[in-house]
C-alpha cells in the first residue's frame, strides 16, 4: 500500500526496494541533497503516516552504499531527538509551531534571571544544536551576519534563505552587505509587512507579508547542503528573545509550511 | 618620516623620566608630536584630554596597571581607536597576553626600531607587505613571510583532503578557534599573517570593525592550488552554540583558547566539549601563562572538560602558552592538523 503510493511520486529512474517490514530505501539517481529533500517533501504529501524519513546523498555522506546507509541510520538517530518531532509540530500551521518552540514570555523571564526553564531544558536537548535565549539585539544580528556572510562564500549556493521580520530592511542590508558580486541569488527571500521594504535590490526576492502577525515576530531560516539553521525570535526593545536551531527536520519543515503560508516561490 | 607625520600625536606612558626624554626627542626629530605621561593614571587623562594618535606605554607604568589602562581605553568610545604600542624590559619577561595592544617591543631596542612600529601601526600602507593589520606579539620588526606547514605534512594533507572532505570534493576543511576576548582575533590573524598560504577573509574586516564579538570565518590557509583549509572564529558564548553546528558543521580540529575569564564560563566550556562529538575535530586547548598557577582556570573545571570532551570521543592537549606569537599559533594549528592526518591523539 505505502510502497504503491511512495512509487506514484518517484520518477522511472528511480528505484524502491523494501528494506524491512517496515523500512523502505529509495535510490534516486543523479539528485542531489536538495532534489531529495523535494523528494521527501513529495512523498510525506502523498503517503499519510509516513513516519520518519530521511535521506543521505553521494558523496557527501559516503562513497558506497554501505556508508550511505550507516550516514541514514545517525540521521535517524538524530532526527528522533528533533524538536519537529518531539514536540509533534508536523501538523500545525506554522505560527502556531512558531509559538510552540518560543514557549511562555513568562519563561524568558526565568531564563533572564539564570534559572532552569523546564520547557526549555526539554527542547534544548540534542547537545548545544537548540537553544532558547535572550541576547542583545547588536549580539542577535551577528548571527544574521554570520548566516549571511556564510551565504556569501558559497559561490554558486544552492541552498535557500528565508528572513523575516517587522524590519526586513536591516535583513536586506546584512545580506547585501556580504554580496560578493556573484550572480543574482534569488534564493534569498526577505519577507516584511507591506510597504516596508523600500526598493528592491536585484539580487534578492522580496515579498509583502499582508498579515499582522510579521509585526511583532522575527523568523530566519537557512537550508544549505551541509547544515541548516532557525531563528525564531521576538522583540523587546534592544533585547531579542526566542529560539535558535541547528536541526536540519526542523528548519526544512519550518520553511516548508512558512513557504505554503506566505505562498512563497522557492527553489533550491 | 612622511610628509603628514607632522600631524600625528604620540602619547608617550613611562615611569623613567631619562628612557621618556630620549624617546621623546628622538621622536619628535622624526616630526611627531609628543606628549609625556609619568604613570597609568596621568597616560589615562592625557588620552582622553588630547587624543593621541598613538600610545606607547611601558611595562611598569605606575600606578594604574598596563592590563587595567588597556581595557578602559578599550571600552571607551573616545579612546578605543588608539593604536598602542607596548615596551617592556628585559628582565621583567613577556606578559601572558595583554589584550588590545598593537605592538610589542622589548628592552633594549633600537630607536629605528621603534619608530619602524609606530609607522607599521600609523601607516600601515606604507610598509611593503603591511596590509593595516594590527601588530601584536615578538614580531622581529617586519618578518619575511614564511611556510605555514611542512613539505611532508602539506603532501599529506593534499591526498587526505582528496580523499575525504566534507563537501564530498574535499575541497576545504574547517578549524573553529574559540575565542574568549575578541582581541584574540586581531591577535591570531597578526600572527597567521606572517605565513604564506595564510589570507585573511574581506569578510573578517567587515566584521571586526564593529563592537562586540566577531562570529563566523575570518580566513583561511591554502593547502595546495584548490584545497584550504578554513578558519573560523567564534566566542564562549553557550547561547549561540547553534550557530557553530549551522556554519561550520564537522570541523577538522577545533582550537579553545583560555583564559582566566573563561572560569567563570564553565558552561561555554562544556558547550564547547559537546560541539566536539561526532565531528572529526579533536581540541587542542592552548593555555595563555606559563603554569596553571597564574592562569585563572581552575584545575578541576579544566579536568570537568577534558572527561566531557574524552566522554564524548575526542582527546584534548594542554598547550601552554607563553604569549600569542606567530610560533605558538602555527604550533597550535600544526597539532589540529597532525591530529586530523593522524586521527588520532596528539
Amino acid at each position: 500500500m505505502q510502497q504503491g503510493g511512495i512509487r506514484k511520486t518517484l520518477r522511472n529512474s528511480d528505484l524502491i526496494a523494501r528494506v524491512s517490514r517496515d523500512r523502505f530505501c529509495v535510490v534516486l539517481p543523479e539528485t542531489d541533497h536538495f532534489g531529495s529533500l523535494l523528494t521527501l517533501r513529495r512523498i510525506r504529501k502523498t503517503v499519510r503516516g509516513m513516519g520518519m524519513l530521511q535521506s543521505a546523498t553521494y558523496p557527501g555522506d559516503g562513497r558506497d552504499f554501505a556508508e550511505l546507509s550507516r550516514a541514514g541510520e545517525e540521521k535517524h538517530l538524530r532526527q528522533k531527538k528533533s524538536p519537529l518531532f518531539r514536540l509533534r509540530l508536523m501538523d500545525k500551521t506554522f505560527w502556531d509551531a512558531f509559538d510552540i518552540l518560543m514557549g511562555k514570555p513568562e519563561d524568558y523571564d526565568h531564563l533572564r534571571k539564570g534559572e532552569e526553564v523546564p520547557f526549555f531544558s526539554r527542547v534544548d536537548k540534542d547537545l548545544g544544536r537548540n537553544r532558547h535565549f535572550t541576547l542583545s539585539r547588536e549580539t542577535f544580528l551577528r548571527l544574521v551576519e554570520a548566516v549571511a556572510q556564510d551565504v556569501s562564500f558559497q559561490g554558486n549556493f544552492r541552498g535557500l534563505v528565508i528572513a523575516a521580520g517587522p524590519r526586513p530592511e536591516i535583513f536586506k542590508r546584512i545580506f547585501l552587505s556580504f554580496e560578493s558580486g556573484e550572480p543574482a541569488r534569488r534564493n534569498v527571500c526577505v519577507v516584511g509587512p507591506a510597504g516596508s521594504i523600500r526598493d528592491g535590490a536585484k539580487n534578492m526576492r522580496y515579498e509583502n507579508a499582508h498579515d499582522e502577525t510579521l509585526k511583532e515576530k522575527e523568523v530566519l531560516l537557512y537550508l544549505k547542503e551541509d547544515g541548516a539553521y532557525g531563528i525564531f525570535a521576538a522583540g523587546r526593545q534592544d533585547e531579542v528573545c526566542g529560539f535558535h536551531t541547528a536541526d536540519e527536520w526542523l528548519v526544512e519543515a519550518m520553511m516548508e509550511k512558512m513557504q505554503e503560508h506566505y505562498r512563497l516561490q522557492g527553489n533550491f | 618620516m612622511t610628509a603628514n607625520s607632522a600631524s600625528k600625536k604620540i602619547l608617550i606612558a613611562d615611569p623613567s623620566e631619562e628612557s621618556r626624554r630620549s624617546l621623546g626627542d628622538f621622536l619628535r626629530r622624526k616630526g611627531l608630536e609628543v606628549v609625556e605621561a609619568s604613570d597609568g593614571s596621568k597616560a589615562l587623562a592625557e588620552a582622553l584630554s588630547r587624543h593621541p594618535d598613538l600610545l606607547v606605554l611601558d611595562l611598569s607604568a605606575g600606578l594604574l596597571s598596563p592590563e587595567r589602562l588597556v581595557r578602559i581605553l578599550r571600552t571607551n568610545p573616545n579612546t578605543k581607536g588608539i593604536p598602542i604600542v607596548f615596551l617592556s624590559d628585559k628582565e621583567q619577561g613577556v606578559p601572558g597576553f595583554l589584550p588590545g595592544v598593537d605592538e610589542f617591543l622589548r628592552r633594549p631596542f633600537h630607536e629605528e626600531e621603534i619608530l619602524l612600529r609606530i609607522q607599521s601601526v600609523l601607516f600601515p600602507d606604507l610598509i611593503p607587505g603591511g596590509r593595516g593589520f594590527p601588530r601584536f606579539g615578538t614580531f622581529e620588526s617586519l618578518p619575511a613571510k614564511c611556510e605555514f606547514l611542512s613539505p611532508e605534512d602539506l603532501v599529506r594533507l593534499r591526498s587526505r583532503m582528496a580523499e575525504m572532505g566534507p563537501f564530498g570534493d574535499g575541497k576545504a576543511e574547517r578549524i573553529v578557534l574559540f575565542l574568549p576576548d575578541p582581541f584574540f582575533l586581531e591577535g591570531v590573524v597578526t600572527a597567521l599573517g606572517r605565513f604564506r598560504e595564510f589570507e585573511a577573509d574581506g569578510a573578517f574586516f567587515a566584521l571586526r570593525r564593529k563592537e562586540g564579538f566577531p562570529l563566523g570565518r575570518f580566513g583561511k590557509i591554502r593547502v595546495g592550488e584548490e584545497n584550504s583549509l578554513l578558519l573560523y572564529a567564534f566566542p564562549y558564548l553557550q547561547t549561540v552554540s547553534p550557530i557553530w553546528y549551522a556554519i561550520a558543521p564537522r570541523p577538522a580540529g577545533i582550537i579553545a583558547f583560555l583564559k582566566d575569564e573563561v572560569s567563570s564560563s564553565l558552561e561555554g566550556l562544556l558547550a564547547v566539549s559537546d560541539y566536539t562529538r561526532g565531528v572529526d575535530a579533536r581540541v587542542v586547548l592552548a593555555v595563555m601563562g606559563k603554569t596553571f598557577t597564574n592562569f585563572g582556570l581552575g584545575k578541576n573545571t579544566l579536568r570537568l572538560f577534558q572527561n566531557r570532551v574524552e566522554k564524548l570521543g575526542c582527546s584534548l592537549k594542554v598547550q601552554e602558552m607563553e604569549q600569542l606569537s606567530p610560533e605558538e599559533i602555527r604550533d597550535a594549528m600544526e597539532g589540529v592538523v597532525r591530529q586530523y592526518l593522524e586521527g588520532e591523539g596528539i
